[in-house]
Parts: C-alpha cells; structure tokens; sequence
C-alpha cells in the first residue's frame, strides 16, 4: 500500500513510530505488559477497618437502586438495578472492581489485564480497543470504559447499558473513581474503606519519605529517547510523594520529550527506568552521553516494576512503594 | 468490431462473476464477527428485523438483531463504499495523470484530506458540527492539495503528466511535514489522530454511512459521466483537443470530482492504502483501458476486495482486530505481481 509510494512510506512509519511512542507514553497508565507477574508481593484489596464492619448494618450496606452517578466525562449515568454482569475495558477498572469485592461480578476484560491471576478466566473484550461485538455478546448490565473508548462503546449506550468513562490521572482521580465505581455497583461502603486505606497507606510512605529530610533529584524516563513525565502526570505526583524532585516538573505538558543537553545540565541524583520499555539499565546507564551524570557515576540508575507505578487504581499504593525503595533505598 | 465484442463479452463476465462474489462476501462478512453466532442464528435475527413475529424469538440472542443492524452491517456498507471510492478515484486519477502511479496519496491529495481531518479532531470548535466537521474538512484539504497541485504544474496553459506528477509529490510532502507538525505540536488528541490516520472500518456507523454514501454515488456517477471525454484524453491532451475536448476543463473537473470522492470515504475510514492505486490496475490488465468498463468493474472489485479484507481484520485475531490496510497490502502486493506474471506470459 502506501510503502509503494515514496511519499507514503515516511508517514506511515513516522504515524507507526509515534504510536510506539504512545504505547509507552500517553497510555502508559494502561501498562503495557505482563511482566509483573510474581513481582508483587502486598495486595491492597479492600481490608475494612475494624470500625467499619462494627457499625454496618445490612441495611445501610444494601445500596438503593436505580442510582446515579457522573463519570470522569461529566455524563450522567443512571444504573437501573444492581449489575451482576459487569464488562472493564481497561486493567485499572478491573483492579478497582476486584479490590471493592465484585470480581465474581466481572464478566469482560481487556487481554492487557494481568491483576488479580483471576483475570486470566474471563472472557477477553479487546485490547486497547474494546470490541463491541464482543462486548453486546456478553449481555453486560454494566460497562466499566476508559477514555478513548467512548466511540467504541456508544452502540452499548445507544442499546441502553449504563456506560461509564473513567479517566484518573492523579490520585485523588483514583479515589474519585473508586467512588464512582462503587456507587455504580451497589458497594459504596467497600469504596469509602478502600479510599481510607489506600489513603492511609499512601501517607505512612509519604511520611516515611519525607523523614529521610532528603530530596534527590530524579530523572524518569519513558524510554531510551528521553520522553518523560511532566507536571499534571500521575508518575510526577508519585514522585513527589515519594519525597523526591521530578526534573522535568516544569515541562509543558503531562509527557513530553526532554533533549539530553537539559538532562546534562538537570544532572538528577536518579534515573528510573521502567522494566516495562527496558530490559537492562545499560540502555541508558552505558550511553557515553550521559556517563558525566552523577546518576550514572554514583550507580544510582534504576530499573522498576512499573505497571503499579503508571496504573491508576489500587495498587497505587505498590507503585508509590517501588518508586520510595529507588530513590531512598535506606529508608525502604 | 470482434475485439469490441469480445471485450464487451468480458466485461459482461466479469461483472458477473464480482456481482455473485460480492453476494458470497455479503452473505459471509454478515455472519462471521466476535459475538460467536451461528448462521441459522443469524438469519432468524435477520428475518425478525425484516418481518418481526416472523421467528421464534427463541431462535436468537435477545441482542442479535440489534447487534447486526447497528455494527455489522453498518460496517459492511462503509466498507462497500470505501472500496468504490477510493478504487474509482484511483482508477480517475491515472487516467487523468496518465501515469500508472497516481492515485490519492501519491497526488497528495490524502495528505490534505488527512491534514483537514487532523484539524478536525484537534480543533474543538469544530466539535458542534458533529459528525460532518470531519468530512468537510479533509474535503477541504483534499480539494486545496488537488489545486496546488493543479496550479502549480500549469505554465503558459500547458499542463503535462510529469509536472502534475512532480508537483503533486511535493505538495503531498508539504501537507505531510504539516500534519507531523500538528501531531507533535498537540500531543493531546494524538492516539484520535494515529487510529485515523491508521486506517480502519471500526467505527462505522449508519450515520457516518448517510453521509458518505451520497457524497461517494455523486462522485461515482460524475466520473462515469466523464468517463468518454477521459478515455480520448488517453491520447493525449492536444489529440483530445482536436477531437473537440476541453481538456483543461475535464481535468480540472475530474480532479475535484476524485477529490471529493476520495474525501467521502477517507473521512470516515482512515487512511487505508493499496485500494487505489492497485485495484484499478488489476482491473486495467483484464478490460483493458476503457473506462466506461474500467469505472464499474474498478467499484465492483474494490468493494468486494476492501469488503473481504476488513471481514478478515475484524475476525482472524478476534477480540482484536487488524488495521485493515495491512491486510490490503498484505493480499494485494502479491495479487497484483501474480497478475502482471501471467500477463508476461501471454
């Protein structure tokens, strides 16, 4: 097709080059791989307090329906009975639905979906792109979507199923969505504790952080051509709760390109590179460009875990954890 | 007058033979698709749209009928349509060119459609004109591409393949640097601008299928009706003058009615490659070159090729789905080599 022409050629490997660039950029809050896979160790799943489960009555426990709420889009959406067949469209949904105890409930994933192992046992509806057939075959009462996906789900909101967009991209975006979610599946007192206890949870590391009274320098980079996280990204509100400076936090945009003479002259404490774009550290560690680094020269370049780290739901709480271990590692 | 009967006579079979495939191809992209349902399933969802009460509602999913009508055949349509258009309008442009490489993208004229489209995703103002922004638009910049081109290849009046040709590479490569310009300067709605500009029949719908459907016969039917006056300019443009043709004038007529062709289809799928610049010559080696032949069969086999491709991408790796223009390419290359082949041999 267009590697016939001459003109055709370039613009279609550029389009194809900015879209690998993307996976690992824009959509990085998807996370791409599975290579997480016996990397965890703590679960955040839905642990109520003590407090809680004393005083809850079924009554109060037993949410009202037909309920209402306003997904990350501002669109109201009314759901008319409790769902019991629920189709995510992306893996941070499918945590958020599992840790507030509907798992059973999940009918539809993406094939991106790696947490928790019970995934692997539900039907797939896609990958980035939902399939919509695929999704009207599984009868959902309920489609938990993702941003991007509203084209591809209308013919869902269009036959009446209650559709709902989420789109965090800070942690109170996350807390906002499990509300949302909650509501949505007739457990809003599971939401309210896994909010307090990721809450909770986020604080001891930030506080833990920021008791080492140091605040190193860190470069994150996205992949070996230096895009990063800028200001309004999740990663960069981890890193500073993290107890670190992000190098890039004055950058234009949530992701974008840093050259190497701003790094060079940035010259952060650490670098992070995520396991998910690279495979050694020697990608960045062993490039002659950046060996003057005091990164580089004092082995203080990281390679992480960072599905937790760039996902939007629960184990935010894991991610916040990897990115603390890196960069105060004798505090963590 | 036995050659003109014997090609009318292949014609008349080739038609039929791509009217009964297309038939085959309508009956199997209907049935095949990600919900898993059977054929007998299908056609009582079918027969209950056409007569409700007809069937036994037990027949079918409660969800069948609707997920027929509102995806699969709307996509089945766009599909259809986007065949016609960009085959018929590459088929238009080569014999406008004269040239056996002209077809949309390489005359630049995609590129000004997707630049058009690119600042229809990006321009949020544009939003209110809801699904008909897009179209306008990469019509716009198809048609503006189409007259650069246009002007830029004419001196003292004349204007030759080459020059068009040459002008129409680099407009293109203008629009090109333009549209990368854009998707780097706005990183935001990016991944909307890559899915476009990828290609794809994903998002059909019948709104998108009312809108490119009259844009797409119109154009059809305006280069059928050119089709006598293009088939002298085949000649070349000074013989067609004797002849009685304006030769400016139908250039420039069929460019923009291409143009507009091309647009109605690209808006709404994407950039999807190979149909035109490929299925006009496979047609071209079996009818030869008259295009009141080439024009319908060209149409007949682009739909049913671009039909059976998008079948494919949306059920090989099914949940997921393949960008349809990999598979034009994919089929199409070796296709069209194998026909040259034989060719060679006769």
């Amino acid at each position: 097709m267009h590697d016939q022409t001459t003109l055709g050629s370039p613009m279609r490997r550029r389009a194809l080059a900015l879209f690998v660039a993307l996976l690992s950029v824009t959509w990085a809050v998807l996370a791409l791989s599975g290579c997480s896979s016996g990397a965890t160790t703590t679960t955040s799943e839905a642990t109520p307090t003590t407090e809680a489960t004393a005083t809850t009555t079924p009554a109060e426990d037993q949410a009202a329906f037909p309920v209402t709420v306003t997904d990350d889009n501002g669109v109201e959406v009314t759901v008319t009975a409790r769902p019991e067949r629920i189709v995510s469209t992306a893996p941070a949904n499918t945590e958020i639905l599992f840790a507030l105890g509907a798992g059973d409930r999940v009918v539809g994933v993406t094939s991106l979906d790696d947490y928790p192992p019970e995934v692997a046992d539900i039907e797939k509806i896609g990958d980035f792109s939902p399939n919509t057939e695929a999704i009207i075959a599984l009868e959902p009462d309920l489609v938990v979507g993702y941003s991007g996906n509203e084209e591809a789900l209308q013919p869902l909101v269009d036959a009446g199923i209650p559709v709902l967009i989420l789109n965090a991209a800070s942690i109170d975006g996350i807390y906002t969505d499990m509300t949302i979610v909650g509501n949505a599946i007739g457990e809003p007192k599971a939401a309210e504790d896994l909010i307090a206890t990721v809450r909770v949870e986020l604080e001891g590391i930030a506080n833990t952080a920021a008791e080492t009274g140091e605040s190193p320098k860190v470069f994150y980079a996205l992949d070996d051509t230096l895009w990063t996280v800028g200001p309004g990204s999740f990663v960069d509100e981890l890193i500073t709760l993290a107890g670190a400076t992000n190098v890039a936090a004055n950058g234009p945009s949530p992701y974008f390109q840093y050259t190497p003479e701003e790094l060079v002259a940035a010259d952060p404490d650490a670098v992070i590179l995520p396991m998910t774009v690279f495979s050694t550290i020697d990608a960045f560690a062993a490039d002659p460009r950046f060996a003057a680094l005091r990164a580089v020269k004092e082995g203080r370049v990281y390679l992480v875990d960072d599905i937790t780290v760039t996902r939007p739901g629960p184990r935010v709480t894991e991610g916040l954890t990897v990115l603390a271990k890196a960069l105060h590692p004798d505090a963590f | 007058m036995t050659a003109r009967a014997s090609r009318r006579s292949r014609y008349r079979l080739l038609m039929a033979g791509l009217a009964a495939a297309l038939f085959a191809a309508l009956l199997l992209a209907t049935a095949v698709g990600a919900a898993n349902l059977s054929p007998p399933q299908v056609v009582r969802a079918l027969l209950s749209l056409v007569a409700p009460g007809s069937v036994d509602s037990a027949g079918y999913p409660a969800w069948a009928p609707g997920l027929l009508l509102d995806l699969r055949l709307p996509r089945i349509i766009m599909a259809l349509i986007a065949g016609v258009a960009l085959s018929t309008a590459g088929a238009t442009f080569q014999g406008v060119f004269r040239n056996p490489l002209a077809e949309p993208y390489l005359l630049g004229v995609s590129a000004g459609a997707a630049v058009g489209a690119t600042i229809a995703i990006l321009w949020k103002p544009l939003a209110v004109f809801g699904v008909f922004g897009l179209p306008a638009l990469a019509f716009v910049g198809a048609i503006t591409a189409a007259f650069l081109v246009y002007k830029l290849a004419t001196f003292a009046g004349e204007t030759s393949g080459a020059s068009l040709l040459l002008s129409g590479v680099a407009v293109g490569s203008t629009f090109t640097a333009v549209l990368s310009l854009l998707m780097v300067a706005t990183q935001y709605d990016l991944r909307t601008v890559i899915l476009w500009l990828m290609g794809g029949l994903t998002t059909a719908s019948w709104t998108k299928v009312k809108v490119a459907a009259p844009l797409v016969a119109v154009g059809v039917v305006a280069m059928l009706a050119h089709a006598p006056r293009l088939n002298l300019m085949l000649m070349g443009e000074s013989r067609a003058e004797e002849l009685g043709v304006n030769a400016h004038a139908t250039r420039r007529n069929l460019l923009v009615i291409a143009s507009l062709t091309t647009a109605g289809a690209v808006a709404f799928t994407g950039l999807i490659g190979f149909v035109g610049l490929m299925v006009p010559h496979m047609v071209r080696l079996l009818l030869g070159p008259d295009h009141r032949y080439l024009l319908p069969a060209c149409g007949m086999f682009g739909a049913l090729f671009l039909l059976l491709a998008d079948t494919f991408a949306r059920t090989a790796l099914s949940p997921a789905e393949i960008p349809v223009g990999i598979i034009t390419a994919f089929v199409g290359g070796p296709f069209f080599l194998y026909l040259l082949r034989i060719r060679k041999g006769v």
